[in-house]
């Protein structure tokens, strides 16, 4: 990573703490174009509120998450033992990582995956 | 200003911060904790002629988060910049960090392109690799990495412009 890089990525990052508001709105609309991003309704922005979880693609796919982008949409799957997927909501996705994480990198079990979609 | 008036101040932007790095709500807490521990024993030493208040507080934060990581040597769930200061305690780029520089990046990204803005965003403020913004942004990784080169070259004289800012500097923690 060259000096350029590296003073970017500072600056993001000091942009996740301090939260400027002109380049805040620019990397919302950033986000925003490419995801679809709808309004958020109450409930949306007070789970925001209470701290939910953000991970990489990458992360989630660590632990077994599938990431597909459908008409701009963020989607998200499991695949069962059997081989068969099943559609999740970002909730669960998120409790996939947080689980995998926690137990040192162990993927969840079927069971525990219904467990995890029965709690969202 | 003394550690209260702190707490009001950045204890918000400081969880929220924090909150993003970490995956657990309760790790995150502790991790609040440590910080303003750490401010109330550093408050003291603290010189306004050589860090802004939110630099500061921010660099403090950062470090913290760090030694979370580093002490449970899970430096694989660091964001590459985060990782990289792990080997080095000494860093010069304080000058640039304050919300005037900010501001300013704020408007040199927006004299790129959008293809050239998003992905130089989601690069280095969302931390994807340029094969997941392939993915994101139905880009080829052809076209990603052209429009990474050139975003980059953009922001590179953004920066080379800035003039330094004498006497500040990153406080070791």
């Amino acid at each position: 990573m060259d000096n350029t890089e590296r003073k970017l990525k500072k600056l993001f990052d000091y942009q996740k703490f301090e939260k400027e508001p002109g380049l805040q709105e620019l990397v919302d609309d950033v986000h925003g174009s490419l995801s679809g991003m709808r309004k958020l309704t109450d409930d949306e922005l007070e789970y925001a509120a209470a701290g939910a979880a953000r991970f990489s693609d990458s992360q989630l796919e660590k632990a077994g998450v599938n990431i597909k982008y459908v008409n701009g949409k963020k989607t998200y799957q499991a695949t069962l033992s059997g081989g068969k997927s099943i559609n999740i909501n970002e909730n669960v996705a998120m409790g996939m990582y947080d689980c995998y994480n926690l137990s040192g990198g162990t993927k969840l079990t079927d069971a525990q995956l219904k467990d995890l979609i029965a709690q969202s | 200003m003394d550690v209260e008036k702190i707490y009001l101040e950045y204890h918000d932007k400081i969880f929220r911060y924090v909150r993003e790095k970490v995956g657990l709500k309760e790790d995150a807490e502790d991790i609040c904790s440590d910080i303003f521990l750490k401010l109330q024993k550093k408050l003291p030493e603290y010189n306004s002629n050589k860090a802004a208040m939110s630099t500061w507080v921010y660099t403090i934060a950062r470090n913290t988060v760090i030694d979370f990581y580093r002490t449970r040597h899970d430096t694989d769930e660091l964001s590459d910049e985060l990782a990289g200061e792990l080997a080095s305690e000494y860093d010069t780029d304080s000058e640039i960090m304050d919300r005037e520089t900010l501001s300013e990046l704020a408007a040199a990204l927006r004299k790129l392109t959008d293809e050239e803005r998003a992905v130089i965003v989601l690069h280095y403020y969302d931390g994807l690799s340029l094969a997941d913004i392939e993915k994101r942004t139905g880009l080829s990784y052809g076209q990603v990495k052209l429009r990474h080169n050139s975003g980059l070259k953009s922001m590179k004289k953004f920066l080379s412009d800035k003039p330094a800012k004498k006497g500040f500097h990153i406080v070791k923690t």
